[in-house]
């Protein structure tokens, strides 16, 4: 009933990567937060891109959470991304007058792991870098 | 919402915050099913979250009805109500969110106008404690609208195939609730129990504690009376000694050795009473002081004690006065114990009387006792020390007095002893002006 559902959380370099793949309740919302700020405290990692292509909808609440979670990044030194957002979930946001305020979007994890070290002034020396967490989170151990 | 004639298609109950998702995801296909397009499932989608959302942050409960809505002769769509019975929303704040300027104060304040401009048509209801009805529809694109129409029957088995939405999934779900409560209770009643436990264990810890103090203060009054009982008989010795000297029978002493010898007595007399005050104070405590009543006139006993207290009043230049009536009936008391109970008195009245003052002792009948006072012109005792006055040891406790010579017994064995006759005593006093102590005596019947 109320059991979480867990997001993995993937570090690769000095960025977390989040995919959102389900349909979460609002406790697992909530858990996921939590979970992203500690994870930036244990790693020291300066950036966050969160995955919503699979995301169906977002919602107020959502949204709410997506905006807080950026702001608390920002205040341990990193900045979110979120990648991939649906067109239609995009017209939902507008239509509901929701602005996704202090979180960065781009089109793909791509985009948006370029952004990020663009940010840092890392090395990008990684090729074929995917958005399927687990090969990518080995290809980036490197420093 | 007028025009409009729906045909339920289900509900689905919104009890706690995983329904919220539910919702979400029986809707999602719901719409996908009666032919809304990809964007138009997630608007409704999302504004269907919105709404359950508010039910459960706001009511804790309520439901969500799904129904197939009908206008005209042609338009078909979605409906969908949300009603809680929470606590509604005031008047005032209803009609701005209607005109749609409305601002949320816990959120975003976008629940439901974003809501509103999701959806086609929008309508709430909502009275201050009385809960809140929403509903909204969204309407079919002209082409899918002519099947959806006839599909009714058909839409209510895909709802229904949902197999936890059914009547049983919500007597289940009930049961689950029960079982959870039952698990609680169960929990609460452990808590209890072991609450209960600890409660009995300090119980019993606070009994044991008492039976030791018992036994403690039990010690403490044996010790008290023996070691008291052993210093009487030495101090009687010494006494006796002394008075050897004093009666010249040793012969004359000079007077010299005259002053020592009476500084021995004195101080030899002082000691003798503090061991009978502490004797006294053991035998009241563990109730071991009997009274031997008999029927004594108070004149010849004021008398008596005249002629013992004279010398130290005429010393300190004191007026020892009394006034004893006539008629005054016989008390009923010990001889011995009210004697001492007079000489407490009016001996602390001489102590606490500074030269040419005066002290005097009167009677009174007062109903079936007689009140006696002994009055003195003395310095008074603040009030902060009255109410404990006769309280153990309270002289020792008290500033004014603690110069003063005595243990503090005197007052409490004065008033053991008056009680112990079935009397009062009490104290009037204002500092500088001087005090009044009075108690009461049965008379002899």
């Amino acid at each position: 009933m109320d059991g979480q559902q867990r997001i993995p959380i993937l570090k690769v370099g000095r960025v977390l990567i989040v995919p959102i793949q389900v349909d979460m309740d609002d406790q697992t919302v909530i858990h996921l937060q939590e979970r992203i700020l500690t994870e930036l405290e244990r790693t020291g990692a300066r950036g966050v891109l969160i995955d919503i292509s699979l995301l169906e909808m977002v919602d107020s609440f959502i949204g709410r959470v997506l905006s807080d979670v950026a702001a608390m990044a920002r205040i341990m030194d990193a900045r979110t991304v979120v990648v991939g957002m649906q067109p239609a979930v995009a017209i939902t946001l507008v239509e509901l007058g929701l602005e996704l305020r202090g979180v960065d979007t781009v089109l793909n994890v791509d985009e948006g792991i370029r952004l990020l070290r663009s940010e840092f002034g890392i090395d990008e020396d990684e090729e074929g870098a995917g958005p399927h967490g687990g090969a990518f989170a080995e290809q980036v151990n490197r420093p | 919402m007028q025009g409009i004639t729906s045909t339920r298609l289900g509900d689905i109950y919104v009890r706690r915050e995983a329904d919220i998702v539910k919702v979400r995801e029986r809707v999602r296909r719901l719409a996908r099913e009666m032919g809304f397009d990809a964007t138009t499932q997630i608007k409704i989608t999302t504004a269907v979250s919105e709404l359950t959302r508010n039910i459960y942050e706001y009511a804790r409960a309520g439901a969500i009805t799904l129904s197939l809505a009908q206008r005209g002769h042609a338009a078909a769509g979605l409906q969908i109500i949300a009603r809680d019975d929470g606590p509604g929303i005031e008047e005032a704040r209803l009609r701005s969110i209607v005109r749609g300027s409305y601002r949320s104060p816990s959120g975003l304040g976008v629940g439901l106008i974003g809501t509103r401009r999701l959806m086609d048509e929008f309508d709430i209801q909502s009275r201050a404690g009385e809960g809140t009805r929403v509903t909204v529809v969204k309407w079919l694109p002209p082409t899918e609208a002519e099947e959806a129409r006839s599909r009714a029957d058909e839409l209510r088995d895909y709802l229904a195939t949902d197999e936890d939405d059914s009547a049983l999934e919500e007597l289940s779900r009930q049961n689950r609730d029960l079982v959870q409560v039952l698990g609680e209770l169960e929990e609460k009643r452990e808590q209890l129990e072991q609450v209960n436990r600890r409660l009995e264990e300090s119980n019993r810890e606070l009994n044991e504690a008492n039976a030791k103090l018992r036994e403690l203060s039990a010690m403490k009054e044996e010790f008290l009376a023996l070691t008291t009982h052993d210093l009487r008989s030495p101090l009687a010795v010494i006494s006796g000694v002394i008075n050897f000297f004093t009666s010249g029978r040793l012969g004359d002493l000079t007077s010299e050795q005259k002053n020592m010898v009476e500084m021995m007595e004195r101080n030899t007399q002082n000691l003798i009473e503090l061991v009978n005050d502490l004797l006294d104070a053991s035998k009241l405590e563990s109730g071991t002081m009997r009274l031997d009543a008999a029927s004594i006139g108070l004149r010849g006993l004021i008398e008596e004690l005249r002629e013992q207290m004279q010398p130290l009043a005429a010393e300190k230049e004191i007026a020892l006065e009394d006034e004893i009536p006539e008629e005054l009936p016989d008390l009923r008391a010990d001889r011995a114990k009210l004697r001492r109970v007079l000489v407490n008195l009016v001996s602390n009245a001489l102590k606490f009387t500074p030269k040419g003052g005066r002290v005097r002792v009167s009677a009174a009948r007062e109903g079936g006792m007689v009140r006696v006072s002994v009055a003195d012109t003395g310095v008074g005792i603040p009030e902060d020390d009255l109410k404990d006055i006769f309280d153990k040891y309270a002289q020792a406790r008290s500033r004014a007095t603690r110069s003063e010579k005595g243990t503090g017994l005197g007052l409490y064995i004065t008033r053991q002893l008056v009680e112990l006759h079935g009397g009062k005593i009490e104290v009037q006093s204002e500092v500088g002006k001087g005090s009044t102590f009075s108690f009461t005596i049965p008379i002899a019947s």
